[in-house]
């Protein structure tokens, strides 16, 4: 036997635990917020957040939304496509056949086709196969509306998007699922 | 004891609140992981894949990664587990028993610390009818303690109920042995040599499969998903131990096992009719994460050229504090220089914030939608590291406004992106360089299998200061001091016969707290196409100081990659804080790189290392896309067992964790641990900071590949 001094980091767990202390965090960076721009409330139960955003960019008809903390929702025309600063992000969305759906065609079970990124950064889909029901008309932030219900089944679970439009067919208000992990994110358009 | 790096030398500041979020990473899996890990079995006190005592052959999920810590009377057992690939498992273990005999049949010797090393290889998956078949191998080439081969058959029998038949040789051979069926093929097979000899590391083929067999069974029943019931009928006789460490009384062992998330498992067991068991499994998966893909903040949104948000200004002259600098900076990238060529908008950045390059180029990207001129249809954005550019990104800038959205935005623009080596850098912005950083943080560092305290750690902080003063052109330094600890209690001499290269490392312990553990200068260079360079100068490492030089040629998109480092170096002197000892060596190597697969590297170093001995050392590692790498290697010189000491050779395991994989948050730090067998004198090399492999990896086209999806994150 001789000096039996190994250098060695402990056991996985056991070094992970013990080399947590923290001297200092680096704040995120807040995004410029730019005044008279259309603002929507956004309410993530699941991270339990709740915020107003307001309209940072729009590229070919999709808006991004953000508020001062480094988080944006993108929304085509009312429908959530994107996520970002959530965790388990809605990394983009083909809902064309939601669109048509929503205005009234398209067969009667439809695929909803979601793009993820796994832990280890592989794009995944996530599809989901859906139908869209008219519930009918109600209150909501104020106004009548048309409660339209998308039903969805999808590997692992199930989840329905409500959507309020109003006369013209523009979504009011919304609950849209982004993710397994993120959940449900309620949006309601507050100023155009 | 060598100057490893510490747990985080190479890595100075933590933020973030590691501790608790560790805590919570034992929720990570999702239902579905926790489904697939209710199928394999668990782990046995011996930290293999298996039911009680007894292994079984479903494995464990592919890139399980456990610890397990198991105590009974008078024996304590640590083992790190890692399925390897979907079939394969390897176990590194470390045991403590108290009064034990080391020849069986012999007088108690008293006690023993042993390490051990097992492989279990599933020959058969489970099918509708067909059970899981595994081969697996205990302690191959240790001192032979736990030394047993093993086949066995398991099968569900409905999704809860599981049962295992096995047979057993060595250890798993000791308790009703039956003549070998085996000495069908060979006489050969009837005896088996006694093991517990030599100073282990060799292969002690000559026993496998030898000497009696017996049969070993078991079942389990998941009654809930939580909670695990296990019976099973051992095979081990525990020969050693019997009458001694504890009494066997009985070859039944039952068994509890509650995991209430997917992280830690805790089970108790009642063994050998005599005694009881307690076992901690904690499991962790590279694949999984309780941040999904990450807590990264939002990126900025691609501005468009037509209907911008913003219209901004393009100076004429750009600087390390212009608009476009405080912008990338803003995004964790600093700016190192811009280049206007026509229709391309060339950017040399430095990623300090992500694990992941994909991303950095992305952020990137988006910044330049927002500021480049509108003239500008090509952005060119090249990655640069340690003052070294490595890798050109040429993005249209077409595609960046119309992709941004698209359901399969990244794969298309990958399509239309240019990826290709950036050999020459841009001229440098003014008032880029000279560029200062600094920090202060915690540092711990630990040293395990000590016989006389099998744990020593040494904590304090640590203050590391850079200076950049040109392209590649690097002053570092770092300082530790000790706040608590005992490792300078070490009483231990060297006995080792060659050069006292690391083995009396422990001499600095003594000395001071205070220890300069690097000052160095260090020149990077691009030394032409594909070429990398790298000339370091100063106190490298605690233990040496020197001359370091290394060349690496990695091209974009090659599978191999060859390097060449020679190195001159002193040893530095115990009692003081510069000096230098008389003892000095010219050590190098030749190193070559391979891809075995997508996610399999291996490296072959030929070379001298420190005690002047000449050698080859291979390694072997998984790495994963999202920077976790788990790898094995092995050192052997012209240094014979004898001379070398315990162990016979120099081997070990390492572990690379992200850190934004720990906590969430992007970082492009990561938690280095290598597990060594044993420090001795045979077979170490130099630690240099700033290897140009490493320093690479992740920033060229075949890593980016496989992390593009990550650019629009």
């Amino acid at each position: 036997m001789g000096t039996i001094l190994e250098m060695i980091r402990a056991f996985l767990p056991l070094a992970l635990a013990l080399s947590g202390c923290a001297l200092w965090q680096r704040p995120a960076p807040p995004l410029n917020l730019p005044a008279g721009q259309p603002l929507v409330q956004v309410d993530v139960a699941s991270l339990r957040a709740s915020a107003v955003f307001s309209r940072i960019a729009a590229n070919r008809g999709v808006e991004t939304y953000s508020a001062a903390t480094p988080v944006t929702v993108a929304l085509d025309h009312g429908l959530l496509v994107a996520t970002r600063g959530m965790g388990d992000d809605l990394m983009a969305a083909d809902l064309s056949a939601t669109k048509t759906a929503l205005a009234g065609g398209g067969a009667p079970v439809y695929k909803r086709k979601m793009r993820y990124l796994t832990p280890e950064n592989r794009s995944i889909y996530g599809y989901a196969a859906c139908e869209m029901h008219a519930v009918g008309r109600e209150t909501k932030a104020g106004r009548t509306l048309m409660r339209m219900e998308e039903r969805c089944q999808m590997q692992g679970g199930a989840f329905t998007n409500i959507f309020w439009r109003d006369a013209s067919g523009a979504i009011r208000a919304s609950e849209q699922w982004a993710s397994p992990a993120v959940g449900m994110i309620a949006l309601t358009q507050i100023k155009d | 004891m060598a100057e490893r790096v510490t747990l985080m030398q190479q890595f100075p500041p933590l933020h973030g609140r590691a501790v608790l979020r560790l805590a919570l990473l034992s929720l990570a899996a999702t239902p579905a992981a926790a489904q697939e890990a209710n199928m394999a079995g668990g782990y046995t006190i011996l930290g293999i894949p298996g039911m009680i005592d007894m292994p079984s052959a479903f494995g464990r999920p592919d890139a399980e990664l456990a610890t397990t810590v198991f105590h009974s009377k008078n024996q304590t057992r640590t083992a790190l587990t890692f399925q390897i690939v979907p079939r394969l498992s390897g176990t590194f273990r470390y045991s403590s028993i108290q009064e034990y005999r080391s020849v069986i049949g012999g007088p108690v010797t008293g006690d023993t610390f042993d390490r051990s090393f097992s492989i279990q290889y599933r020959l058969v998956n489970e099918g509708e009818r067909m059970p899981a078949i595994a081969l697996g191998m205990n302690d191959m080439l240790g001192t032979g303690l736990y030394s047993g081969e093993y086949l066995v058959a398991s099968k569900h029998f409905t999704p809860r109920f599981a049962g295992s038949l096995g047979l057993g040789w060595g250890r798993l051979g000791s308790y009703h042995g039956f003549s070998n069926p085996l000495n069908a093929l060979s006489d050969s097979f009837d005896s088996r040599a006694d093991g517990g000899s030599g100073m282990g590391g060799t292969l002690r083929s000559g026993q496998w499969f030898r000497g009696n067999a017996a049969l070993f069974a078991g079942v389990e029943y998941r009654a809930t998903d939580k909670l695990r019931l296990i019976a099973e009928y051992s095979s081990d006789a525990y020969q050693r131990e019997d009458g001694a460490t504890f009494e066997w009384k009985s070859p039944v062992n039952i068994g509890i096992s509650y995991q209430p998330s997917s992280g830690s498992t805790y089970s108790a067991q009642y063994l050998y009719g005599s005694e009881i068991g307690l076992q901690w499994t904690y499991a962790l998966n590279p694949k999984k994460s309780l941040y999904g893909s990450g807590l990264d903040a939002a990126p900025p949104p691609v501005t468009p050229r037509s209907g911008a948000v913003r219209a901004l200004n393009w100076p004429a002259e750009q600087s390390a504090d212009g608009p476009l600098a405080r912008a990338l900076l803003a995004e964790g990238l600093r700016l190192n220089a811009v280049l206007q060529e026509g229709k391309t908008l060339r950017i040399e950045i430095q990623n300090e914030r992500y694990g992941t390059p994909a991303q950095a180029v992305g952020r990137g990207a988006r910044v330049l939608t927002a500021h480049a001129p509108a003239d500008v249809t090509q952005f060119d954005i090249r990655l640069s590291k340690k003052g070294m550019p490595v890798t050109s990104v040429l993005l249209p800038r077409d595609a960046l406004e119309t992709l941004e959205f698209h359901p399969v935005g990244s794969d298309l623009l990958r399509a239309s992106t240019h990826i290709r080596d950036a050999k020459t850098a841009l001229p440098p912005l003014p008032q880029r360089y000279p560029h200062l950083t600094y920090a202060l943080s915690p540092y711990m560092r630990t040293s395990l299998f000590d016989p006389d305290d099998p744990l020593r750690l040494d904590a304090g902080v640590a203050l590391s200061g850079r200076a950049e003063l040109g392209h590649g052109l690097i002053l570092s330094g770092r300082l530790r001091q000790s706040l608590l600890g005992n490792l300078d209690a070490i009483e231990r001499t060297s006995d080792s016969v060659l050069p006292h290269v690391r083995t009396d490392s422990y001499l600095y312990e003594g000395f001071s707290g205070t220890a300069v553990t690097e000052l160095t200068g260090a020149w990077y260079v691009r030394a032409g196409d594909d070429l990398f360079g790298r000339v370091t100068a100063g106190y490298l490492e605690r233990g040496y100081g020197g001359l370091s030089a290394e060349l690496l040629w990695k091209p974009q998109n090659s599978r191999l990659a060859l390097g060449a480092e020679l190195n001159q170096v002193r040893q530095r002197a115990f009692d003081s804080h510069f000096g230098f000892s008389p003892y000095e060596v010219t050590t190098g190597h030749l190193s070559a790189y391979y891809d075995l697969t997508d996610n399999f590297v291996g490296r072959m170093d030929v070379g001298r290392y420190l005690a002047g001995d000449e050698g080859v050392t291979l390694a072997l590692d998984r790495e994963f896309n999202n920077g976790w790498r788990v790898g094995a290697y092995a050192t052997k010189t012209n240094v014979s067992a004898t001379e070398f000491g315990e162990g016979s050779f120099d081997k070990g395991i390492h572990v690379t964790i992200p850190l934004n994989w720990v906590n969430g948050k992007p970082d492009t730090r990561s938690l280095d641990t290598v597990i060594q067998s044993l420090q001795r004198d045979g077979g170490a090399k130099l630690q240099v900071a700033g290897r140009l492999y490493n320093e690479l990896y992740g920033l060229q086209a075949s890593e980016l590949d496989t992390t593009w999806g990550r650019f629009w994150k």
